[in-house]
C-alpha cells in the first residue's frame, strides 16, 4: 500500500483530533466531578448513573410523602390529647351530676358545660390540615359531623388512606366511625346529647347509669388506640425518614464517585441485613401460647 | 377458704409478667435497631429473644401446670379459663386473682401491639432492601432500543408511584 501524503495528513489530524478531544473530557471532568458526562463515556455506568438519578427524585417524592403524612399524624397527636382531657372532665361531669344533693339549676349548669364540651368534640372531629379533614377517611373533603352532632360521612369513605413509601404503601389515617362511634351507630356526640337531656330533665333514674359508662369506657380505649397507632405510624416514619435520608446520602456520594466496588460493598452488606431480617421477622411469631391465650379467656 | 393453689397460681402469672415485662424491653431494643438500621445490634437482640421466649415457654409450662391443679382442687375442668375460676372463687380471692390476669394482660397487649409495629417495620425494611438491591446488583448488559418490543426497550425501569 502506498502512503500518499494525503493520508498521513488524515492520520496526524485524527490524533491531533482525538487529543483534543480527551483534554476537552479531561477539562469537563474537572469542572463537574464527574468522571461520566456522556453514555458512550462507560455505558453500563452510564445506565447506573442515570437510573440513580432516576431513583433519587423517587426518593424525594417519598421524603415529600412522609412530610404530610407526618403534618397530619401531629393533628392526629394535638386532637386526641385535647380529646382525653374532654373525655375526663364528661366522666367527672356525669358522677358528679348524680350526685344527690344538687339542685335542679346545679344540674343544668352541668348539663350546659357537657353541652360545650360536645361542640368542641365536633370541632375537633372535623379537624382539618391544609384543607382535609384527618378523620375524613377517603373523602377528606368534606367534613365528617355535621354542626348538629350527625356523622355524614359516607361509610364507604370508612377506609385506610395509603401514602407510598418506595413500593410500600403505607396505612396512617384515622377515621370518624373508628373514634367517635361508641355503641353501633351511637356517637359520643348522642351520648353527651342524652346525659345533657337528662340532667337537663332532672330525671334521677338516668342521671348516671352504667350502660352509660360502658360507653365512655369504650370511647376512652378507642382514644388509647388511637394514641397507641399514631405512636406506631410516627415510629414507622422516622424509621423511612432515616432509611430515606441514608439512601439519599449514598447514591449522592455513588454518583460523585462513579465506582462499582462500592456497590459491590453495598450488595455485600445487604444480603448480611436481609438475613437478619429475616431472622428477626421469625423470632417472636409464636410468643403467644395457645395454652395462654385459651386461659385469658 | 381460698383454694390452697390459689396463691402459686398468682405467682406463676406474676412471674409470666415479669418474662413478658423481659420481652418486652428486648422488643423496644429491637425497634431501636430498625429505626437506627443497626442490623448487627438487630441480630444480637434476636439471639437475646429467643432466649427469652424459652423462658416464656417454661413460665407458661408452670403457669398451666398449677391451673390445671387449680382446677382439680376446684372441681372444674382442667382447662377452665381464669374468668370461670374467678367466678368460682370468694370475692376477694377472685378481684385478686383478676388483678393477677389485667397485669398479664396488659403486658401482653403492649408485646401484641409493639410485635405487630415491629413486624411493619420489617416488612417496610425488607421492601427497601430489594429497592437498593435493585439498584446495586451489578449490570452486565446495556438496555438498548429494540424497534420490535418497545416495551422491553427499557427493562429495569418501573412505573413511579408516589403521589404528587
Amino acid at each position: 500500500m502506498r502512503i500518499t501524503h494525503n493520508m498521513i495528513h488524515s492520520n496526524v489530524l485524527r490524533d491531533i483530533m482525538g487529543n483534543f478531544e480527551r483534554a476537552a473530557k479531561l477539562h469537563e471532568q474537572g469542572s463537574s466531578g464527574l468522571k461520566i458526562r456522556y453514555p458512550s463515556d462507560d455505558a453500563i455506568v452510564a445506565t447506573r448513573a442515570s437510573n440513580i438519578n432516576s431513583r433519587l427524585r423517587e426518593l424525594q417524592q417519598y421524603q415529600r410523602n412522609i412530610n404530610t403524612v407526618e403534618s397530619t399524624l401531629k393533628a392526629y397527636d394535638s386532637t386526641v390529647l385535647e380529646m382525653s382531657a374532654l373525655t375526663y372532665r364528661v366522666r367527672e361531669l356525669m358522677v358528679q351530676g348524680a350526685n344527690d344533693t344538687l339542685t335542679p339549676d346545679d344540674r343544668k349548669t352541668i348539663a350546659m358545660e357537657i353541652d360545650r364540651i360536645r361542640d368542641h368534640m365536633i370541632q375537633l372531629a372535623n379537624t382539618q390540615v391544609a384543607g382535609n379533614h384527618i378523620f375524613g377517611g377517603a373523602r377528606a373533603d368534606q367534613a365528617p359531623v355535621t354542626m348538629d352532632g350527625v356523622i355524614r360521612m359516607d361509610p364507604a369513605a370508612d377506609r385506610k388512606l395509603t401514602t407510598d413509601l418506595g413500593g410500600y404503601p403505607f396505612a396512617y389515617n384515622i377515621t370518624v366511625y373508628e373514634v367517635f362511634t361508641v355503641s353501633g351507630n351511637e356517637s359520643i356526640f348522642n351520648l353527651l346529647e342524652n346525659q345533657s337531656a337528662n340532667l337537663k330533665a332532672d330525671n334521677p333514674d338516668f342521671y348516671l347509669n352504667d350502660i352509660a359508662l360502658e360507653k365512655m369506657d369504650r370511647f376512652e380505649l378507642q382514644i388509647q388506640q388511637m394514641i397507641s397507632h399514631n405512636g406506631a405510624s410516627q415510629n414507622f416514619l422516622e424509621m423511612a425518614k432515616n432509611r430515606y435520608s441514608e439512601f439519599e446520602q449514598f447514591m449522592t456520594e455513588y454518583l460523585s464517585k462513579e465506582q462499582d466496588a462500592d456497590f459491590l460493598e453495598v450488595y455485600t452488606k445487604l444480603t448480611m441485613a436481609d438475613t437478619a431480617l429475616q431472622a428477626a421477622l421469625k423470632t417472636g411469631a409464636s410468643i403467644m401460647l395457645p395454652t395462654l391465650v385459651d386461659f385469658m379467656r | 377458704m381460698a383454694p390452697e393453689q390459689l396463691t402459686p397460681l398468682m405467682e406463676r402469672l406474676q412471674s409470666l409478667a415479669e418474662v413478658f415485662g423481659q420481652y418486652l424491653s428486648l422488643l423496644e431494643e429491637k425497634k431501636k435497631a430498625l429505626l437506627d438500621g443497626d442490623y448487627e445490634e438487630l441480630e444480637a437482640i434476636v439471639l437475646e429473644e429467643e432466649e427469652v421466649s424459652v423462658q416464656i415457654t417454661q413460665a407458661e409450662s408452670k403457669r398451666d401446670e398449677v391451673s390445671r391443679s387449680l382446677c382439680t382442687e376446684m372441681g372444674l375442668p382442667a382447662n377452665a379459663s381464669v374468668s370461670e375460676i374467678a367466678a368460682q372463687l370468694q370475692e376477694k380471692d377472685g378481684i385478686d386473682l383478676m388483678v393477677h390476669v389485667a397485669r398479664l394482660a396488659e403486658r401482653l397487649r403492649e408485646v401484641t401491639m409493639l410485635h405487630l409495629n415491629i413486624r411493619e417495620m420489617i416488612g417496610f425494611h425488607l421492601q427497601q432492601m430489594d429497592f437498593l438491591r435493585e439498584i446495586a446488583t451489578p449490570q452486565t448488559t446495556k438496555p438498548t432500543y429494540n424497534p420490535l418490543q418497545p416495551e422491553k426497550a427499557k427493562p429495569d425501569s418501573t412505573s413511579f408511584k408516589g403521589k404528587g
